[in-house]
C-alpha cells in the first residue's frame, strides 16, 4: 500500500492516503490483499494517464537496459556484416571467429544480400539507442526524441527484410514471432517515453538546465 | 484538464447507487461491496467524477477505537442531477431496446 500511494502522481496523493486508510478497515486478510492489489493497478494506471511513469528508477532503468539490448543487436549485426564484407578491415576478431565455420555460415547469403544503406540505418539506429539510454538516464525529456526514431528505422528495415525470400528461407515462424514481440515491447516502452516527454514537467525539474 | 465522465457500466452502476441515497456518506470499501467494483475498477472512477465536480468528500473518524479515518464519498447536486439523467437515459434505451425485441 505504501508503495502504491506513493506511486500516485502528486495531485493524486490525498487519494493514496484515502486507500491506504480504507485498508485498516477490512478485517478479512484475503480481501485486503485484493484490496491492497486493485489500489497498486489504480497507481499504476493514475501514473500511466500523468506520464509520470519515468519518475521511478526502476522504470528509468528498465526501458535504458531494453534499449541497450536493442543498440547491441543492431551493432553486433552491423559489425557481423562489416566483418563478412571488409575482412581486411580490423573488427574485434570475435566477429570474424563468428562468420567462419559455425551456425552463422548459414546466414552468409543473408550478409550478400544485404545492402550498403541497410548496414548504415542499422548503425544508426543502433547509435539513436545508445543516444536514448544518455538521455533517459540523465532524466532529459529528449529521450523519446532518440527512442522513436530508432525504432521506426528498425522496424522499417525488418519490414524490408521481411519481403526477401531469403528470410523465409532462413528464419522459422518462431523467430518471426519472437521478433514480432519484441517489437511490441519495444513500441510499448517507446509510448511511455513519448508520454512521458509530453507531460508537464514538474517545477523542481522546469528549473534544472538540463531539461 | 479533467477527462470528461463517461457512461460505461461501471460508471453506471456506481452513479445508480449513489442514487439509492444521494445525501449519505459512503466509504470506498462499501461501495466496492454494493456495486461489486473491485479497488482497482473503484477508485479511478472515484477521481475522476471528483475531477468533473460530481463526487464530494470528506474525512470521517472511525468508529472503532485504534482504526484510521475514512474517506467518505457522496454526489454533489451536479453529480446526482448528471445521475438521474443518465438513469433515465438508461431506462429510455432499455425500454427502446425491449422494444425492438418484441417487433422482431
Amino acid at each position: 500500500m505504501r508503495i502504491s500511494a506513493t506511486a500516485l502522481p502528486g495531485g493524486r496523493a490525498a487519494w493514496g492516503v484515502a486507500m491506504q486508510s480504507e485498508l485498516g478497515h477490512i478485517k478479512n486478510d484475503h480481501e485486503a490483499l485484493r484490496w491492497a492489489c486493485g489500489c497498486l493497478r489504480t497507481s499504476a494506471l493514475e501514473s500511466f494517464r500523468a506520464g509520470t511513469l519515468l519518475d521511478f528508477r526502476l522504470v528509468r532503468w528498465s526501458i535504458a537496459l531494453w534499449a541497450m539490448y536493442r543498440a547491441t543487436d543492431d551493432l553486433c549485426n552491423t559489425c557481423l556484416v562489416l566483418s563478412y564484407k571488409f575482412p581486411h578491415l580490423w573488427l574485434p576478431p570475435i566477429f570474424a571467429h563468428c562468420v567462419h565455420g559455425d551456425d552463422y555460415q548459414q546466414l552468409i547469403p543473408l550478409f550478400n544480400a544485404t545492402a550498403g544503406w541497410e548496414v548504415a540505418v542499422c548503425l544508426l539506429s543502433g547509435a539513436l539507442y545508445l543516444l536514448a539510454i544518455v538521455s533517459l538516464l540523465r532524466r532529459s525529456c529528449y529521450a523519446a526524441a532518440f527512442f522513436l526514431p530508432a525504432l521506426a528505422l528498425n522496424f522499417g528495415l525488418w519490414l524490408y527484410e521481411l519481403g526477401k525470400p531469403l528470410y523465409a528461407q532462413l528464419f522459422s515462424l518462431g523467430d518471426f514471432a519472437q521478433e514480432a514481440l519484441v517489437y511490441l515491447t519495444t513500441a510499448l516502452l517507446s509510448w511511455i517515453l513519448w508520454r512521458g516527454a509530453r507531460s508537464p514537467q514538474p517545477a523542481h525539474r522546469q528549473s534544472n538546465p538540463r531539461h | 484538464m479533467p477527462r470528461t465522465v463517461n457512461a460505461s457500466r461501471q460508471t453506471r452502476d456506481l452513479l445508480s447507487t449513489f442514487l439509492k441515497d444521494p445525501k449519505a456518506w459512503r466509504h470506498g470499501y462499501e461501495l466496492s461491496k454494493e456495486t461489486g467494483l473491485k479497488s482497482g475498477t473503484l477508485y479511478p472512477i472515484l477521481m475522476r467524477l471528483s475531477d468533473q465536480g460530481l463526487l464530494e468528500s470528506r474525512w470521517r473518524d472511525a468508529e472503532e477505537p485504534g482504526r484510521p479515518p475514512r474517506h467518505i464519498y457522496r454526489l454533489t447536486i451536479r453529480g446526482a442531477a448528471f445521475a438521474r439523467r443518465l438513469a433515465s437515459e438508461s431506462d429510455t434505451q432499455l425500454v427502446y431496446d425491449m422494444t425492438r425485441r418484441v417487433k422482431a
